[in-house]
């Protein structure tokens, strides 16, 4: 994952945005969104830089903020978090919505909103891929979760629910997976977390032959 | 002051009513997708308080350093319809202070044979029509007994309540 994030060289490129689950590229969509046709381009670097307790006019409880200094031609970004790989979609959405076209001395636009929007869905993509590559063990039941996720992000999977003989914790999984990438709250990704572990669990507890059914019964749900 | 703000989300689906009174929240009323859209986070703000990003200026050693940061505002505060908008906006959805004398006929519209769009649109140009609510109550209400009694004539009185709906949305165009 962090090689795709290194691999791009966008306009406006993003320091350590994988902490963040922000890729360059995604970030300089957004920018561009911002820009009005014939004015200057801008040229924005964000750094999701390390902790600083925040001070001044700043309360001390402040877990997120973003600095904004011109630097030339360019405007530097600086996200100070104390938990970057934590922070929810309100909180990051909420900082980049008001810091970044404040920036950019532009008003936010349908487009720029759009395009913002944009970010936190694949942020939020990068999220599930991940809990799911470390939560479900097994390469089979993974595969079926990750080709939901490609589905689910094009807006294409149309799954069969109940009616299967299939377990419960299974269906609650994709289910759960589906919510989280369409869902930006607090509450999703937690509960994603949550019925990962219950099927890990339970995958524990089945035999050869129950694995073969269950991994036969998502493909089936999914196809 | 007390205020009545509809909530729609970015396709114009009503999700809900929000009762305020001088900015901070009264009472919320959701519909069966307000709850799925937007209930998760009302009960996170009933207890932490609605995010609202704030920006201050800092001096620093001949520079200066715009700083963003979030606070999360009680929904008691005078703030909370403020921070409330912001978080819509950034969501995609509309927030629309109605006024109290619109309530009637808003409630009319709820219960018309409308796409949401349309419904959307026809609150727009109800608030937008200042000095006329009245013309637009007697149009809902008479729709609105047509739809009760199964009167034919319910289809004209669509077609008019969408043709003042045209004017009131031309008329809010022009003053912008």
């Amino acid at each position: 994952m962090k090689e795709r994030f290194a691999e791009q060289q966008p306009p406006s490129p993003i320091l350590n945005g994988e902490r963040v689950g922000i890729s360059g590229a995604a970030f300089s969509k957004y920018v561009s969104a911002l820009e009005e046709p014939g004015k200057k381009k801008s040229h924005l670097h964000l750094v999701v830089g390390e902790w600083k307790a925040p001070h001044g006019k700043v309360p001390a409880t402040t877990e997120a903020y973003v600095t904004a200094r011109k630097v030339g031609g360019e405007t530097k970004l600086e996200l100070h978090a104390m938990h970057p790989e934590e922070l929810d979609e309100d909180t990051l959405g909420g900082l980049l919505s008001e810091a970044v076209p404040r920036a950019m001395d532009m008003k936010t636009s349908p487009k720029a909103r759009l395009a913002l929007e944009a970010v936190m869905v694949e942020r939020r993509r990068e999220q599930v891929v991940k809990e799911i590559q470390l939560r479900v063990v097994d390469t089979g039941i993974r595969y079926i979760c990750e080709q939901l996720i490609k589905e689910a992000v094009k807006g294409e999977t149309h799954m069969k629910l109940p009616g299967s003989e299939v377990h419960d914790a299974g269906i609650e999984l994709l289910r759960s997976i589906k919510t989280a990438l369409r869902d930006g709250s607090h509450l999703a990704l937690p509960e994603l977390q949550r019925t990962a572990e219950k099927f890990a669990a339970l995958w524990q507890t089945l035999a050869p032959k129950e694995r073969d059914h269950m991994r036969r019964n998502l493909a089936h749900l999914t196809a | 002051m007390h205020a009545v703000s509809l909530l729609f989300d970015r396709h114009h689906v009503f999700l809900g009513e929000i009762m305020s009174r001088d900015g901070g929240l009264e009472r919320v009323l959701l519909n069966a997708e307000g709850e799925r859209q937007v209930g998760p986070y009302m009960s996170d703000w009933q207890t932490r308080g609605v995010p609202i990003v704030r920006e201050v200026i800092q001096a620093t050693q001949g520079d200066t350093l715009e700083v963003f940061f979030q606070e999360r505002v009680p929904v008691r505060s005078h703030e909370f319809w403020t921070a409330l908008d912001r978080w819509s906006e950034r969501h995609g959805m509309v927030l629309l202070r109605i006024p109290a004398e619109c309530m009637r006929a808003w409630e009319g519209l709820l219960r018309l044979p409308l796409t949401d769009v349309e419904r959307f649109s026809m609150t727009v140009a109800l608030r937008a029509s200042d000095n006329d609510h009245a013309a637009w109550h007697e149009a809902v209400a008479e729709a609105v007994g047509a739809l009760e009694t199964k009167d034919p004539s319910l289809k004209k009185k669509l077609i008019e309540l969408k043709k003042m709906m045209t004017g009131g949305l031309m008329k809010k165009l022009q003053e912008a």
